[in-house]
C-alpha cells in the first residue's frame, strides 16, 4: 500500500523536529567559538514552535497513518502539544544557561529535539514496534543529555546509571512485547486487544497465563521510565547528577510520554485483563507515593528532594490508573471510535490534567534550581536557597509558586489536579487508596514548605555569587508559572477541552 | 534430505548453545567475545537451514562481521584482563539459572501451543529478499525510518561524549589532534 | 535439480576439488607472477633458476616452507595462536564456493552451472565471509602476545571495518541496477555488453580502492608495514603457519578480482564462436579468467608503483571520501532506477 500525503501530515511534527535536529547538527559542525550554541538555540526554538503548530494542526487530521502504525487521536494530539510546548520552554530556559554553565555546544538542542521525536512517536504509536523505537530514541537522547556536563563526575555517573538501568528496563519492555506477540499474534495494539477479547469470548485462552506475565514485564519497563516504585531507585542519583534543566525535561516530558504508552498498552490492548493489572497499579501507586514522600523528607539537596517528589507524583498518577482498571469503561473497541474513545473512561481525564500541571510545575521548579545553582551547578543544597527571598525576590516567588503547586495548595494547578484524582478514586470506591494518597499529601507538606521557610526566613549562608539575568529564561519560567496559575484558577478551558 | 537437515540442525544448535554457555562462564573477555561470535555463526547456519538465506548472511555480515569485530577490537585495545571471581557473580548464578529455565519453559510452551508441526513444516514465505523488502518498506516503513533517527541520536551522542575537550586556542587545534591520532595507533 | 542425489553430490564434489586445486595453483603462480613483474618494474630479473623461466619456483617455496622449523613462541595463547591462520585460510577459500566462473553447461547429459553452488544472495555471502576474514588477522595479532603483532592486528581491524563499509556500499549500485543479489542474475543483467562499469564507474573506483584495503595490499598494507611493525600481525608466525596467512592474502585478492569481474565487467561475457564446447565452455571461461587476471595484474602493478599511506590518511580517505561518495552514488543510482 503506497503512502499518501495524509500519512506524512500525521507525523508532521516529528518530521519538522527531525529536520531541525539534523540542521542543528550541521550548523554546529560548522560553528566556531562564540557563535556555538547561539544559532542552534534559535533554530531549536523555531523548530519546536513550528512542530507545535503542526501538532495543533493535527486536530484537523484525526485517523491512522502508515497502515495503522500511527494513530492521531485526542490523546496523541494532546500530548504532542504538551511535549512540544515543554521542548520550546526548555529551549528558552537553556539558551543562557548553557553558556554560563560553560558547555555551549549546541548539540544539546539537537538531542532535545530528537528526544521529542521519540516522544512524539511514543504518544501517537499504535504499534508496539514503533512504540519501542520511539522509546529508544527518547531514552538514548536522555542518556546523552544527562552526561552533558561530562567533566562533572556526578553528571557522568548519572548518565551511566541511567543508561545501564534504562537498558535493563528496555529489555523487560521488549520481553513483554514478545510475550504479548506470542499470545496474540500481533504487535498492533488494537489487533492485540481484539485478538485477546476474541479469545476470551471463545472461552479462555490457551496461553492465558502469558498475559499477566507480559503485562508485568511491560509494566516493569515503563515503571522504570516513569520512576514508579519499586523501580525508582535510580531516580535520585540520576536527577541529582544530570544538569537541572535536563532533569526538568526527563522528569516531565519523558514521563508523560511513558504514561501514554502505559495508558495505551493497558487501556487498549489489555483492556480485558483489567482485574489483573488493577493490583499492579494499586501496589505501585501506594509504594511510589509512600516511598517517594518518605525519601524526600531527609534530603538536603533540592534536586534529590525533587527527585523523590517526582516518584511520589508518579504514584498519584498511578492512582488514576488503578481507577481506570477498576472501572473498565463501556467496551468501545478502539477501532470504532478513533478520536474520543480513549478519553471516555473515568480517570483518563484526571491523568491528562495531572500530567499537564505536573509538567508545568516540575519544569518550573527545576528551572529555578538551574538558575540558583549557577555556574557548574554548585549551589543546589537547601542552605544555598536560604535568604533567596531577599537576594532574588522574583526567583523565590516563582519557586514558592511551583512548590506550593507540587504540594497541592488551592489556587494552583496542583490542587485541582490532585482533587480530580482523589475524586475519581472515591467515585470508584477505592477509599483505601484515596486515604493513602491524602496522608501522603500531608507528609509532603513538610519538605515542600521547608524550602519556602528557608527562602524567606533564613539569612543567606556565606557569600554567594550573583545570579546573572536572562531574558529567555524569564520568558520560559513565566510560561510555566502562567500555566500553573491559569489551571489553578480557571481550569474550565482545559476541562472543557478534555471533556470534548 | 530431511535427515541431513536434522543432523546439521543438531550440530549447529549444540554449537550455539555451547557457545552461549561458554560465553557466560568465560572469565576472559576475549574468549567471551569469541564464544558470542560462535553463537552468531551457528545461528546463521540455523537460519540457512530454515531457508532464510538473506537473514543468515546479514546476521553474519552485521553481527559477526561488524559489531563483534568492534567488540574484539575494543577488548584488545583496552587489553581487558580476565575477571577475578566475584561474590555477587555466585549470587547471580543462583538466581539466574532458575530464571533461564523458567523463561525457556515459557518460550517452549508458547511455541508448542502456537505453532503446530504442520505449520512449522510448511515454512514461511517471508524469507526472500523481495518479501523482506516489502515488509520493511511497506508495512514497516515508519519504524524503519524512525530507526534512522535512533541511529543519528546514537552517533551524535557518541561524538558529543567522546569528543576531546575543547582547548583554549580553538583556532589551531588541528595539528594537535593529528599528532594524537597518529600516536594512538 | 532434476538428477539423482548421488550424481548431484558427485558433481558437487568434483567441482569443489577442481576449484580448490585450481585456486591453490593459481595462488602459487600469482605469487610467482608478482615476483617477476615487480622485478621487471624495478629493473631486476626475479626468480629464474628453478625450472624454465622459474616456473617451478612455487613448488620449491612450498617445500621450503613445509620443511622449515615451526616455531611457537612460549608466551602465546596457544589455542587461538593455532586457530588464527586456520580461520584466515578457511574464510579466504570459502568465498570461492559461490563464485560462478561461467554459464550453465550441459555435460554428459547433466546440467550444472560452472560454480560450486548457486545461492540467491551470493554477493551477500561473499561480503559476509570477507567481513569475517578480519578475525584471522586480529586473533593472530592478539594471541601472539607481541607488540608489533598487536599493533598490526589493531590496524587491520580498524582498516577492514572501515573499508568494508565503502566496499559494500559500492556494490549496492550494481545490485540496484541488476535488481538481485544473485551473482548469476547480476551477470545476466549485463548481457549484451551493458557492463556496469560504465554507469557505475564511481562505484567501480570505490570498490577497487576498498578492495586494496580489504586485502591489506599496498598502498594500504599498514597492518604489515615492515618499516614500523616488523611483519605486523604475522611477526611471530613461521613456516607453514606463516604460509597460510600468505596464502589467504592471495586467495582474497583472487576473490575480490572475481567479484569485480562479475559485478562490473560482465562476468564471462565476451565474443564467442565455434562449436558448442568452445563457445559455451572454453571461451566464457577464458574471458572470465582474462578479466580476473587483469585485476590481479593491477594489484601487482600498483604494488610496484605506489608508496604506502600514512595511518590517518588511510582513515580520512575511507571515512571522509569513500563512504560519502559511495552513499551519494547509491542515492543517485536509486533515483535513476526509480525513475526508469
Amino acid at each position: 500500500m503506497p503512502t499518501s500525503l495524509m500519512d506524512y501530515l500525521r507525523i508532521l511534527p516529528e518530521i519538522i523536529l527531525t529536520v531541525f535536529g539534523a540542521l542543528i547538527l550541521l550548523v554546529e559542525g560548522a560553528a566556531r567559538g562564540g557563535s556555538r550554541g547561539r544559532i542552534a538555540g534559535a533554530l531549536a526554538f523555531i523548530g519546536s514552535l513550528l512542530a507545535l503548530a503542526a501538532g495543533i494542526s493535527l486536530i484537523r487530521y484525526p485517523g491512522t497513518a502508515f497502515a495503522g502504525m500511527v494513530r492521531v487521536d485526542s490523546v496523541s494530539i494532546y500530548f504532542h502539544i504538551l511535549i512540544l510546548a515543554t521542548v520550546a520552554v526548555v529551549t528558552l530556559l537553556a539558551m543562557d544557561f548553557l553558556r554560563t554553565d560553560g558547555h555551549p555546544r549546541g548539540e544539546f538542542y539537537a538531542l532535545l529535539l530528537f528526544a521529542a521525536v521519540g516522544m512524539g512517536f511514543m504518544v501517537s504509536s499504535d504499534n508496539l514496534i514503533l512504540t519501542f523505537i520511539g522509546l529508544e530514541i527518547s531514552s538514548i537522547s536522555s542518556y546523552v543529555l544527562c552526561a552533558y556536563r561530562r567533566h562533572a563526575p556526578k553528571s557522568t555517573e548519572a548518565a551511566l546509571k541511567y543508561l545501564l538501568l534504562g537498558s535493563f528496563a528496555t529489555a523487560f519492555f521488549l520481553y513483554g512485547i514478545t510475550l504479548l506477540y506470542g499470545a496474540s499474534g500481533s504487535v498492533s495494539l488494537p489487533a492485540i486487544g481484539q485478538s485477546l477479547a476474541g479469545k476470551m469470548a471463545a472461552g479462555g485462552l490457551a496461553l492465558g497465563s502469558l498475559i499477566p506475565l507480559a503485562a508485568a514485564l511491560i509494566f516493569v519497563g515503563l515503571g522504570f521510565k516513569v520512576s514508579a516504585a519499586p523501580f525508582q531507585v535510580w531516580t535520585p542519583d540520576v536527577y541529582e547528577g544530570a544538569p537541572a534543566l535536563v532533569t526538568g525535561f526527563i522528569s516531565t516530558a519523558a514521563k508523560a510520554a511513558a504514561f501514554v504508552i502505559l495508558l495505551r498498552v493497558f487501556y487498549v490492548a489489555l483492556r480485558g485483563y483489567s482485574q489483573q493489572w488493577f493490583w499492579l497499579m494499586w501496589v505501585a501507586a501506594i509504594l511510589s507515593m509512600t516511598l517517594g514522600n518518605i525519601g524526600a523528607l531527609r534530603q538536603t539537596s533540592l534536586k534529590r528532594m525533587l527527585a523523590y517528589s517526582s516518584v511520589a507524583q508518579a504514584g498519584y498518577i498511578l492512582v488514576a490508573f488503578a481507577v481506570i482498571a477498576q472501572n473498565p469503561a463501556p467496551r468501545v473497541l478502539p477501532g470504532h471510535a478513533p478520536v474520543s474513545g480513549i478519553l471516555a473512561g473515568p480517570g483518563v481525564g484526571a491523568i491528562l490534567f495531572y500530567l499537564t500541571v505536573y509538567t508545568a510545575m516540575n519544569l518550573g521548579a527545576f528551572a529555578v534550581i538551574a538558575r540558583v545553582a549557577n555556574r557548574g551547578e554548585r549551589f543546589t543544597s537547601l542552605s544555598d536557597f536560604a535568604g533567596l527571598g531577599k537576594r532574588h525576590p522574583g526567583l523565590a516567588l516563582a519557586m514558592t509558586l511551583f512548590l506550593l503547586s507540587l504540594l497541592g495548595v488551592p489556587f494552583t494547578g496542583g490542587f485541582l489536579a490532585k482533587l480530580y484524582i482523589f475524586q475519581s478514586a472515591f467515585q470508584a470506591h477505592l477509599i483505601g487508596l484515596a486515604i493513602v494518597a491524602l496522608v501522603n499529601t500531608v507528609i509532603a507538606a513538610w519538605y515542600y514548605l521547608r524550602v519556602v521557610v528557608y527562602m524567606y526566613m533564613r539569612p543567606p549562608e556565606g557569600e554567594l555569587p550573583p545570579i546573572a539575568s536572562s531574558p529567555a529564561w524569564t520568558l520560559g519560567a513565566a510560561c510555566c508559572a502562567v500555566v500553573v496559575l491559569w489551571l489553578g484558577i480557571l481550569p474550565g478551558h482545559l476541562l472543557h477541552w478534555l471533556a470534548k | 534430505m530431511l535427515n541431513l537437515q536434522l543432523i546439521l540442525f543438531l550440530i549447529f544448535g549444540a554449537l550455539a548453545v555451547a557457545g552461549g554457555i561458554n560465553m557466560l562462564r568465560s572469565r576472559s573477555p576475549i574468549y567471551g567475545a569469541l564464544s558470542l561470535i560462535l553463537v552468531m555463526g551457528a545461528l546463521a547456519v540455523l537460519y540457512l537451514l530454515l531457508g532464510a538465506e538473506f537473514i543468515a548472511f546479514v546476521q553474519i555480515l552485521v553481527y559477526a562481521g561488524a559489531i563483534m569485530v568492534l567488540f574484539v577490537f575494543v577488548i584488545m585495545l583496552l587489553n581487558a584482563q580476565p575477571l577475578p571471581p566475584h561474590e555477587r557473580a555466585r549470587f547471580a548464578r543462583r538466581l539466574g539459572l532458575p530464571a533461564i529455565f523458567i523463561l525457556l519453559g515459557i518460550l517452549a510452551a508458547a511455541f508448542a501451543l502456537r505453532y503446530s508441526r504442520a505449520r512449522l513444516a510448511a515454512g514461511s514465505p517471508m524469507f526472500h529478499v523481495r518479501s523482506i523488502g516489502q515488509a520493511l518498506f511497506h508495512q514497516g516503513l515508519l519504524p524503519f525510518e524512525a530507526t534512522s533517527v535512533l541511529f543519528l541520536v546514537g552517533i551524535a551522542g557518541a561524538v558529543l561524549l567522546a569528543a576531546r575537550p575543547e582547548t583554549q586556542s580553538s583556532g589551531t587545534d588541528t595539528p594537535a589532534v593529528k599528532a594524537a591520532d597518529r600516536s594512538g595507533l | 535439480m532434476q538428477m539423482p542425489l548421488k550424481i548431484y553430490l558427485l558433481i558437487a564434489l568434483i567441482k569443489t576439488v577442481l576449484s580448490l586445486a585450481v585456486m591453490a595453483s593459481l595462488i602459487a603462480y600469482v605469487q610467482l607472477a608478482e615476483r617477476r613483474i615487480v622485478a621487471r618494474m624495478q629493473s631486476r630479473v626475479g626468480p629464474t633458476r628453478v625450472g624454465p623461466w622459474g616456473l617451478l619456483q612455487p613448488l620449491a617455496d612450498t617445500f621450503k616452507l613445509l620443511l622449515k622449523e615451526d616455531i611457537t613462541p612460549s608466551q602465546t595463547s596457544s589455542g587461538l595462536y593455532l586457530l588464527a591462520p586456520a580461520i584466515s585460510v578457511t574464510l579466504a577459500l570459502l568465498s570461492i564456493a559461490v563464485i560462478p566462473f561461467g554459464p550453465v553447461i550441459h555435460i554428459f547429459g547433466y546440467t550444472t552451472p560452472l560454480q560450486i553452488t548457486n545461492i540467491n544472495v551470493g554477493l551477500l555471502f561473499i561480503l559476509g565471509v570477507t567481513s569475517l576474514g578480519v578475525y584471522g588477522i586480529v586473533l593472530a595479532g592478539w594471541s601472539s602476545n607481541s607488540k608489533y603483532s598487536l599493533l598490526g592486528s589493531l590496524r587491520a581491524g580498524s582498516q577492514m571495518v572501515s573499508y568494508e563499509l565503502a566496499l559494500g556500499l559500492a556494490l549496492v549500485g550494481p545490485v540496484l541496477l541488476a535488481g538481485s543479489l544473485d551473482l548469476r542474475k547480476i551477470v545476466a543483467a549485463q548481457a549484451g555488453g551493458h557492463w556496469f562499469i560504465l554507469p557505475e564507474i564511481v562505484a567501480f573506483l570505490i570498490y577497487l580502492t576498498a578492495a586494496f584495503a580489504e586485502t591489506n595490499r599496498i598502498p594500504f598494507d599498514l597492518p604489515e608495514a615492515e618499516g614500523e611493525l616488523g611483519a605486523g600481525y604475522h611477526t611471530e608466525y613461521s613456516a607453514m603457519k606463516f604460509a597460510l596467512f600468505f596464502f589467504s592474502e592471495y586467495a582474497n585478492m583472487i576473490t575480490v578480482s572475481c567479484v569485480a569481474t562479475l559485478v562490473f565487467l560482465g562476468g564471462w561475457a565476451g565474443p564467442v564462436f565455434g562449436p558448442v564446447w568452445l563457445s559455451r565452455i572454453v571461451l566464457p571461461l577464458f574471458w572470465f579468467c582474462l578479466k580476473a587476471a587483469f585485476f590481479l595484474f593491477l594489484f601487482i602493478w600498483v604494488r610496484g608503483t605506489l608508496p604506502r599511506f600514512r595511518y590517518d590518511q588511510l582513515m580520512a580517505l575511507g571515512w571522509k571520501v569513500l563512504v560519502p561518495v559511495a552513499l551519494a552514488n547509491v542515492l543517485i543510482t536509486s533515483l535513476v532506477v526509480a525513475w526508469r
